[in-house]
């Protein structure tokens, strides 16, 4: 268990159940920490050194995901980056990102992406 | 956008630009704080911008920018425009406020005794704001102000009993850490203003007895108000009494519930010692005197303290297990114990040494560590207490080891009888003793190195045999040999 962790908040198409989602992504690399469902919003989260292991999770359920938001935070350094993907047809391209670099608590990074996206994140 | 547009784009009439530039401006806003700290008030307007994504943006890079400049010594008339929006008509904007407030040094100040520079104004609107939030449609929001909101504000709004009835209102949120965090919040402000707790004590009692995520705070904010509700004593302390196996000795959350359960039973003795169960109660604190983590003995022991202060009679049965604490290895464990005592004993009825303690503690703002208060005037006393506690736990932590060195700096002749048996216990077989001694030895031989200075031959006969001791108490002796050698 690293000092990392990656939240993963999707937004399933239409008809995709929830509970089966959630099932593929949870208790496995690197999401096995917990989960959650927020309306129909599926959270999974996980610890891991970095957001590669997390970003190729998401990777392996592109069918089933309309939107998502990937969030990595550095615990020990306080530092939030995050990635906004959609699906285009033919699978998940990044939307927009927040660097590391900018040095920000993962909490503002959520209420950036909700401003823009609209989209819940774990926190 | 350009950096240098985007302030112009800002206060522009094209809503699209003015997201555009807003957007921008929050991307880059923590690797270029200069340019904005210089355009504050542009900013500022923005927050009042018509568009909710304009204002959202904007209030997001204020506050951050704000909360970034280090040393508040001043109070920051620009965040009010951030806390105003904690009342915006648009949900999005209210959750990024709430976002802003999480873990900001400035924040986590207010409301307690080392309030920042803050106004007035900003105090009422974080209140009314945070009040407002904890109503919120939105869960996260609600949420977070729970998390954020803090007693002092709720009892300073400008209308506390609707504030408080909000707060109660959340004890029925579908949030098991929200009813938690409002639950903590309403004990936390009856115990600054009991009467606004009145109107909520039967929704309070009924959470206790049907919450099982809360029934603790619960328990704890009711017993506050026990002086106007003596009825709910028993009920009370049954409740706590009944919960004690929420979480395993090894759970981090195990201490400050264990805590809690400790100050909520002192709390209900000492508001009224003979109701029915008021034996259990004390029963209970006494027991955890002898808990294996320290700061719930210490929390028991300063309960016991608050109860012996409303009546000493009631204590008597935990006066023995008062004075173990004085051996105990943690020093606010002792402290504690020490002031428990003081307003326990009767001095007319106590031991020499424990007449000097009450005395001692009298004389103090908080009770001192037994051993330094007792190290000059009953010197084999302290002997006594620190030889038992070798006993009971033969490897001492670093602090307990300091504790020690400084009870030798007051008077020696209280240490050294320990420290011959350290020596003994240099050469034996046992161990944990062997490791233990080198590790106290050394620890007092460094802090006091003139006391040490006869232990020298028995250091090094043990640094020669480095076979008998683990690595780290064997270097902690070499250092304590390189000390007297420097010394010399």
């Amino acid at each position: 268990m690293g000092a990392d962790k990656n939240f993963l908040c999707i937004e399933p198409f239409a008809g995709v159940d929830p509970a089966a989602l959630e099932d593929r992504l949870f208790d496995k690399e690197p999401f096995d920490e917990w989960s959650d469902r927020r309306d129909e919003t599926v959270i999974v989260v996980g610890y891991g050194d970095g957001p590669e292991s997390a970003i190729a999770a998401l990777q392996t359920v592109t069918d089933a995901v309309e939107r998502a938001f990937l969030l990595h935070v550095d615990d020990t350094a306080m530092v939030g980056q995050g990635w906004v993907y959609e699906h285009d047809g033919d699978g998940l391209v990044e939307r927009t990102s927040v660097s590391g670099a900018e040095t920000r608590y993962g909490i503002d990074v959520v209420d950036y992406v909700k401003r823009e996206f609209d989209i819940d994140g774990p926190r | 956008m350009d950096p240098d547009e985007t302030l112009t784009a800002l206060r522009g009439d094209d809503r699209e630009r003015r997201r555009q530039a807003a957007r921008s401006l929050w991307k880059t806003s923590r690797s270029e704080p200069t340019r904005l700290e210089e355009n504050i008030e542009t900013l500022r307007a923005a927050t009042e911008d018509e568009d909710p994504l304009v204002r959202g943006h904007a209030v997001a890079t204020l506050g951050e920018t704000l909360f970034g400049v280090s040393g508040h010594h001043e109070p920051v008339p620009e965040l009010d425009a951030v806390l105003a929006r904690l009342t915006d008509a648009d949900e999005v904007v209210r959750q990024t406020v709430t976002g802003l407030l999480w873990n900001r040094e400035w924040w986590l100040s207010v409301g307690t005794g080392d309030d920042p520079p803050v106004t007035d104004e900003q105090r009422r609107l974080a209140a009314v704001g945070l009040v407002n939030c904890l109503d919120d449609a939105v869960f996260l929001t609600r949420k977070r102000a729970s998390e954020e909101l803090r007693p002092s504000l709720v009892v300073d709004h400008p209308d506390p009993e609707r504030a408080t009835a909000v707060v109660a209102a959340a004890l029925a949120d579908g949030d098991a850490g929200l009813r938690s965090n409002a639950a903590e919040l309403l004990a936390e402000i009856a115990e600054r203003e009991p009467s606004l707790l009145d109107p909520h004590v039967e929704r309070l009692r009924r959470t206790m007895e049907d919450d099982d995520a809360v029934r603790s705070e619960a328990a704890a904010g009711l017993a506050n108000v026990l002086d106007r509700f003596p009825e709910l004593a028993a009920p009370v302390a049954a409740q706590v009494i009944e919960s004690d196996s929420a979480y395993a000795p090894t759970d981090a959350w195990y201490s400050p519930w264990q805590r809690q359960r400790m100050e909520t039973l002192g709390t209900v003795l000492a508001a009224d010692g003979a109701f029915e169960g008021s034996e259990k109660a004390l029963s209970v604190l006494k027991s955890s005197l002898a808990d294996r983590n320290a700061k719930v003995r210490m929390a028991s022991a300063t309960a016991l303290g608050r109860v012996a202060a409303s009546d000493p009679g009631i204590v008597e049965p935990a006066v023995p297990a008062l004075r173990e604490r004085l051996s105990d290895f943690h020093e606010w464990t002792r402290r504690a114990a020490a002031g428990a005592l003081a307003v326990a004993l009767d001095p007319d009825d106590a031991e020499p040494q424990l007449v000097t303690l009450i005395e001692s503690v009298e004389t103090t703002d908080e009770p001192p560590d037994p051993w330094l208060a007792l190290a000059d005037s009953h010197p084999e006393y302290v002997t006594e207490r620190l030889r038992k506690l070798r006993e009971e736990t033969p490897d001492l932590a670093y602090n307990t080891r300091v504790s020690i060195a400084a009870t030798m700096e007051r008077n020696p002749a209280a240490v050294h009888p320990i420290l011959e048996d350290c020596v003994t216990d240099l050469s034996g077989d046992d161990e944990d003793r062997r490791n233990g001694a080198a590790w106290l030895l050394g620890e007092v031989i460094l802090e006091c190195p003139v006391e040490g200075r006869q232990y020298e031959a028995a250091v090094r006969a043990a640094v020669d045999r480095p076979e008998d001791f683990d690595e780290y108490p064997h270097r902690k002796l070499r250092k304590a040999l390189d000390e007297l050698n420097d010394d010399d």
